[in-house]
């Protein structure tokens, strides 16, 4: 089960970030994996001259909109991702899975994809050990200290970005909460 | 370790609530949602206990006039593991000649005589700047619908009465690393600490610390 949610709040500033980030296009395809209530893309739509078209994800229907039903990490690899221009990965937590799937997905297509992240570590919040793993830490260490290994959560996510060929972020910081965007 | 209700307010007197008697019979029920919206602002160590039950004595008995749904759910969180701070709950004292007129005055103390609206129920949120977000699984307003307002809350903030956070551009860098975790024990420190100073000088070296 997918338990990463929607985070819900700071709602302008990621707006504003992905106003600022658009792709200068007459039709921009968007996946929103963490859909919502959509109302972030449905007020960028508005505001937009682009014609904005969004396929979203969400594990329960919770407005009238059509979405696809169930969660994004099972629902990712059905999709053709070549035809989106944005993935948006709103999530409360971190989405390192979904990440994974993306960057595989682009690197062995040699497309590349502009990405929204929002990540969010919580105070006890643990990082996925995956994670940590791909950047370098090992299982032993992290399960002996656990509060060193889940310190600094951003910097750690900003590594595992770089070594996915991740080489520049735009980033708004409130406290532990941080919304990114990159291409892949 | 059992969870604490905190009594957040002061009445004239304190009752365990097995000592106070349900006086309303049927004319009010508490749904499963509305019980979880009230046990998560019990629960919410800020809000707490708020309010005094109002209680109406008579022949030792202590019937509530107000306060049957606080007291249901307070009851159901105890079955649940928690423990009232202090064992006992406030009361305020009701006065009333006798059974129908203390019956009256919980009709009285159910009715609502004041209205609200969406439009006065939003400059109330904006006016004392609370969040809606944070109030929303704690009360239910029955004159608001309140899944169209949380959606109309999401808008406002958007167009108007959220804040933007400055944002910053930054290069990463691909690298290679090899992680070393060090572990001793704290009377070994004096011993390893000029070794851990000269490794922390190294160029390149990055370090964190913690105890287990």
């Amino acid at each position: 089960m997918n338990s990463v949610q929607t985070d819900n709040s700071h709602l302008l500033a990621k707006v504003n970030l992905r106003i600022a980030h658009l792709p200068q296009k007459t039709k921009i395809c968007v996946l929103d994996a963490y859909h919502g209530e959509g109302i972030i893309w449905k007020y960028i739509s508005e505001k937009s001259k682009s014609d904005i078209q969004v396929t979203a994800i969400e594990r329960k229907s919770i407005t009238d909109d059509i979405i696809l039903q169930g969660d994004n990490r099972k629902i990712l690899p059905s999709l053709s991702l070549k035809k989106f221009d944005i993935i948006d990965l709103d999530a409360y937590g971190v989405p390192f899975y979904q990440l994974e799937y993306i960057f595989n997905y682009d690197h062995k297509r040699k497309i590349h994809h502009g990405i929204f992240v929002t990540f969010i570590q919580s105070v006890y919040g643990r990082l996925p050990v995956a994670m940590l793993k791909k950047i370098g830490y090992s299982r032993k260490m992290v399960e002996k200290i656990p509060s060193l290994f889940n310190r600094n959560g951003i910097e750690k996510f900003k590594s595992y970005l770089a070594l996915n060929g991740i080489s520049r972020i735009f980033i708004k910081t409130q406290g532990k909460k941080h919304y990114l965007y990159f291409t892949t | 370790m059992k969870k604490i209700i905190q009594i957040t307010c002061k009445g004239h007197s304190q009752i365990k609530p097995d000592e106070l008697k349900e006086f309303q019979g049927n004319l009010k029920t508490l749904s499963d949602e509305n019980y979880q919206k009230l046990k998560a602002a019990i629960a919410d160590p800020q809000i707490g206990f708020s309010f005094p039950i109002f209680v109406w004595k008579n022949k030792n008995k202590n019937y509530i006039i107000d306060g049957h749904q606080r007291l249901i759910t307070v009851r159901r969180m105890i079955e649940e593991g928690w423990m009232i701070k202090g064992g006992k709950l406030p009361v305020d004292w009701i006065e009333a000649p006798d059974i129908k007129t203390a019956k009256k005055k919980v009709i009285m103390a159910v009715s609502q005589y004041g209205v609200y609206n969406e439009e006065s129920f939003l400059e109330f949120l904006q006016t004392a700047e609370i969040d809606f977000e944070e109030l929303k699984d704690q009360v239910d307003l029955p004159l608001i619908d309140m899944e169209q307002f949380a959606l109309d809350w999401k808008e406002i903030t958007i167009r108007g009465g959220g804040k933007d956070i400055p944002e910053k551009e930054e290069i990463l860098r691909p690298f290679k690393k090899v992680h070393i975790l060090i572990s001793f024990h704290p009377d070994l420190f004096s011993n390893i600490e000029p070794f851990l100073k000269k490794i922390i000088n190294i160029s390149g070296v990055e370090y964190e610390q913690c105890s287990n």
